[in-house]
């Protein structure tokens, strides 16, 4: 059989939703411009949403009152500013409050250099809040698991996607080395620009560890504190923005939970993210990387 | 111009006489009793018994005791001022009282309070806010959107404001769904009138996004006939002229009411010869609500 892509895998997981479990999905335009890049099925259950940006997830919210466990989906992560409310306000809260859980699964999409607004990337967001996980899968085993995690769970899940993710295929594995010089853990596509980096530094010799964070909450420090724990230090790397952003959280639990060990936050910078080139600000390339490896073996900061 | 705020503003004077004694009187019952029980809250306030923020129904009950008697089992939402329907759809008083005086035997543990209702349990769905006015309203259109069901939406005046409740109306009428909307319009929104927030009138409004809409003052009379009467295919809003009889939050009272609909109901009952049933119910909810609250 042939290996499904990223966007395939979120399809076929929809239209079984959709189509055997009286599941229903709501979003913007999800029938037209390419489906949402591939990843929506052509099957029923599907809401077209007017272009009603905070009242768009109290309507996901009501279904999923009515027991339907609503996929809602955000096409740029920039709107869900506006449709955060009865996401963070209602459903999270609801299991703590009344301990009856508002299952919604958010779909939320990001991508890089889309100008100014389109491109920011805000999984820290959802993350501050109680009541929600935040999960950001990269490939396909990723997204069925995150998908069997809110299946099996009645609390909302904001799910950060990235367009650049779509169309992969291949699982993605940590690689931890005993002794290492420093441990890479990426978020998001920072992953991947993570993964060019390592190979690079290894290539000069350094011994680096690689970890994928694929749930940022629930934080599964203690899996991610065994690579720290054989490293000299560790840099955490995101693609939102820096301050409050989840580099820079995920950075704190590790050391506390790696006393002595200084865990670095390398996100994309505190600008704007515009259209040209040189101001795109994108997610942290490995270039960037490499630059920040470098200073941190240097006993610096790499942001400074 | 017409005043709106007026006790008898669009209302049918001869309403009372086209309804069977057994349900006047079990409105009226619905009314006193929650009155009643908002008495002893205010006690419990007063005796510091009650500590969390406490959102009085009190003078606006007659609208929950009209609806009340068409709501079996649908989902109703509410929003921060809603004792008067939790009451009058028949939950749990006791669970009510443990919820304000924050205990674990609340309906949600006393972490909810008397603005964020839940009760699901008795073959009732009652679903209160968490704190954003208005967010009960695209709530009850995608829960009637999801599950095709007829479904209650009660909301305030200020609230009706909010830009997300007038999109979900628009969306309401698009889906064309049952939905009935009760808007409790006590020309506030905490201390502010409608005068001095809008120049829009929310029936019209309604209106002009096609929706059946009325408005109209309190009578629990005319109410009971236009609940009646709407066939449960396409959404109506009721936009209802209420008197708030106390602080947006809390027991006290800026001033006069400019009516007081339980004063009336009680006048037009004794006058139909109802007056020992009458007495009757006082003296019942009395005695409840005393039992309820002081055991
Ligand atoms: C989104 C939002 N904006 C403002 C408030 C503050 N607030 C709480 S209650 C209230 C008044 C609401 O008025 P209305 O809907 O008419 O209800 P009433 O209190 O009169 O019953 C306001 C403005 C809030 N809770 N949520
Ligand atoms: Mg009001």
């Amino acid at each position: 059989m042939e290996q499904l892509t990223l966007a395939q895998t979120i399809q076929e997981i929809t239209r079984d939703h959709l189509e055997n479990h009286n599941g229903l999905l709501f979003g913007q335009c999800v029938t037209a411009v390419g489906w949402v890049n591939g990843s929506v099925p052509d099957c029923r259950n599907i809401v077209e949403l007017p272009m009603t940006d905070v009242a768009g997830a109290g309507f996901a919210v009501g279904a999923a009152l009515a027991g339907r466990r609503p996929i809602f989906v955000l096409r740029f992560q920039d709107f869900f500013t506006l449709n955060c409310n009865q996401i963070i306000h209602y459903a999270a809260i609801s299991k703590e409050l009344h301990h009856q859980g508002v299952p919604v699964f958010v779909r939320c999409i990001g991508t890089d250099a889309a100008g100014p607004v389109h491109s920011i990337m805000l999984h820290n967001i959802p993350m501050y809040f109680p009541g929600l996980k935040v999960y950001a899968p990269m490939t396909p085993g990723e997204y069925r698991e995150t998908w069997n995690d809110f299946m099996n769970d009645d609390i909302p899940m904001f799910v950060s996607e990235h367009r650049s993710a779509y169309q992969m295929k291949e699982e993605l594995h940590d690689h931890i080395e005993d002794n290492a010089d420093i441990v890479l853990y990426g978020i998001s596509d920072a992953r991947t620009q993570m993964l060019l980096a390592a190979e690079k530094l290894r290539e000069e010799g350094l011994k680096v560890s690689t970890v994928h964070i694929m749930k940022l909450k629930p934080l599964d420090v203690g899996r991610l504190t065994d690579a720290i724990n054989k490293a000299k230090a560790g840099i955490v790397i995101d693609n939102g923005f820096p301050i409050c952003g989840a580099a820079r959280d995920i950075a704190y639990q590790l050391m506390v939970k790696a006393p002595g060990k200084k865990v670095y936050a390398l996100s994309s910078e505190d600008h704007v993210k515009c259209f040209n080139p040189a101001q795109q600000n994108r997610t942290p390339d490995s270039v960037k990387i490499i630059g920040a490896v470098r200073k941190v073996l240097k006993g610096e900061c790499p942001h400074d | 111009m017409e005043e709106k705020r007026t006790s008898s503003y669009h209302t049918e004077e001869n309403a009372l006489s086209c309804i069977a004694d057994d349900t006047a009187l079990r409105i009226y019952g619905k009314i006193v009793r929650s009155r009643e029980m908002e008495y002893q809250v205010i006690k419990a306030v007063e005796e510091k018994r009650v500590i969390a923020p406490v959102y009085l129904t009190l003078g606006q009950e007659a609208v929950a005791a009209a609806l009340t008697e068409f709501i079996h089992g649908e989902m109703v939402f509410t929003q921060h001022r809603a004792h008067d329907i939790y009451l009058s759809l028949g939950a749990d008083l006791g669970k009510f009282r443990d919820e304000l005086l924050g205990l674990e035997s609340g309906f949600s543990g006393g972490r909810a309070g008397s603005s964020c209702l839940r009760y699901m349990e008795d073959g009732i769905r009652l679903i209160g806010h968490h704190g954003l006015i208005g967010e009960n309203v695209p709530q009850a259109v995608g829960a009637s959107l999801a599950s095709g069901e007829c479904v209650f939406c009660v909301f305030g005046d200020g609230s009706a404001e909010e830009d997300y409740v007038l999109e979900s109306l628009g969306y309401a009428v698009t889906k064309q769904l049952p939905i009935l909307f009760v808007c409790m319009d006590n020309d506030l929104s905490i201390l502010t009138k409608v005068a001095e927030r809008r120049s829009w009138d929310l029936a019209q409004v309604a209106s002009g996004f096609g929706m059946e809409s009325r408005d109209l003052s309190d009578c629990p009379w005319t109410l009971y006939e236009i609940f009646r009467n709407w066939d449960r295919k396409a959404p109506l809003l009721v936009n209802v002229r209420v008197c708030r009889e106390r602080w947006h939050s809390g027991i006290g009272i800026d001033g006069e009411r400019e009516w007081k609909r339980n004063e009336i109901v009680r006048e037009q009952l004794i006058r139909k010869g109802l007056e020992k049933e009458v007495m009757q119910i006082e003296d019942d909810a009395r005695e409840e609500m005393d039992l309820l609250w002081n055991n």
